[in-house]
């Protein structure tokens, strides 16, 4: 088609400029997240909050839906959980008698308190073993705080607190190494972890070590803070590579305790 | 800026916050692939940083930020040579 004008043509970046275009903006984006970084986080709460919200607003009539056999079912595995955590909890409450009387021939207390705080993110939203709470510096919640389960297992411990959220940062991190006790002979041992709950443990090939065994945080709390889940052992190494993992999933949990 | 890849950061920006990293990763790298000179991936990747990091060093504290930039650097030549960039 013949023109009497010009076409303009949209001008593109040139061959350096699209390189500095994108380092231009990384920077920029570096600069502004440092200073905005509480603001966001404060920002993205009720956001979470709203997650976990719309959730339970589809469950329901997912639930109008399942078959009268399947609700059965989940009925009687429900009922053997129940029998199952009630058997657990006697025993548990044996052995933190016996946990108050050994900590009072020491001299020291036994901790109380701690402040609940719900989990709006972890992983895998998370792409790193760490919870998002929605506690933060005006509940009290300060960097360095010692968190667990509802159970009273040890899962990790604060390093960001802001406004109205913190970050926990879990034991299993992956490369974070943690002192901790097998507690099949009291042996001290360091956890490294390995990312999605998990740990590593390097042990002499001789020490004995079975699945479902027990390690426990240093210290006299003594809680616990993982289980043997594998062994793996090959007949040069004079070590033997002992996976453990948290003993909650991470995933499933709702809640912690902060103190 | 078309409609297209304003659509596709809105939904980066719902997956990163409601949905598993093994989505939102994934799909940020396509859109990278996918839409020329994509920096909107660096600003998502730094947001990450900032929701889910757990500091550190610098290359811990801005991991996606750093990936996300290397994936568009990478992209600036190669999206010549690509069939659907013909």
């Amino acid at each position: 088609m013949k023109t009497n004008y010009l076409l303009k043509s949209r001008s593109k970046p040139s061959g350096a400029r699209k390189f500095l275009i994108p380092v231009g903006v990384f920077a920029i984006v570096i600069l502004l997240s440092i200073v905005f970084k509480g603001s966001i986080m404060r920002a993205m709460r009720p956001i979470w909050k709203s997650d976990d919200v719309i959730t339970g607003i589809f469950k329901g009539p997912i639930k109008y839906f399942e078959s009268k056999n399947s609700l059965l079912k989940e009925n009687e595995e429900l009922k053997a959980k129940i029998d199952d955590y009630e058997s657990l909890i006697i025993s548990a409450r044996s052995i933190e008698k016996r946990n108050e009387e050994l900590l009072a021939l020491l001299g020291r207390e036994q901790e109380t308190g701690g402040k609940a705080a719900g989990i709006i993110a972890h992983p895998p939203e998370t792409p790193y073993d760490i919870l998002i709470v929605d506690a933060g510096r005006s509940q009290g919640i300060d960097v360095g705080m010692k968190v667990e389960s509802a159970e009273g297992y040890a899962l990790g411990d604060v390093s960001e607190s802001y406004a109205t959220t913190a970050r926990v940062n879990l034991y299993s991190l992956s490369g974070r190494k943690t002192d901790a006790v097998l507690e099949r002979g009291m042996i001290p041992i360091i956890l490294e972890g390995a990312g999605g709950g998990n740990f590593h443990v390097a042990l002499p090939r001789d020490m004995v070590v079975v699945e479902g065994d027990r390690i426990l945080i240093a210290g006299l709390s003594g809680k616990l803070i993982a289980v043997v889940g594998g062994i793996s052992l090959k007949p040069t190494d004079s070590f033997k590579e002992v996976i453990a993992r948290l003993p909650v999933n991470v995933s499933s949990i709702n809640e912690v305790i902060i103190r | 800026m078309n409609n297209k890849r304003i659509s596709v950061g809105i939904v980066n920006l719902v997956l990163i916050i409601f949905t598993p990293y093994w989505l939102y990763i994934p799909v940020l790298l396509l859109s990278i692939v996918i839409f020329p000179l994509y920096v909107e991936a660096i600003v998502f990747g730094a947001f990450i940083d900032i929701l889910y990091g757990h500091g550190g060093s610098f290359f811990n504290m801005h991991t996606f930020g750093i990936l996300f930039l290397t994936a568009v650097l990478i992209m600036i030549p190669l999206r010549n040579r690509l069939r659907f960039n013909a």
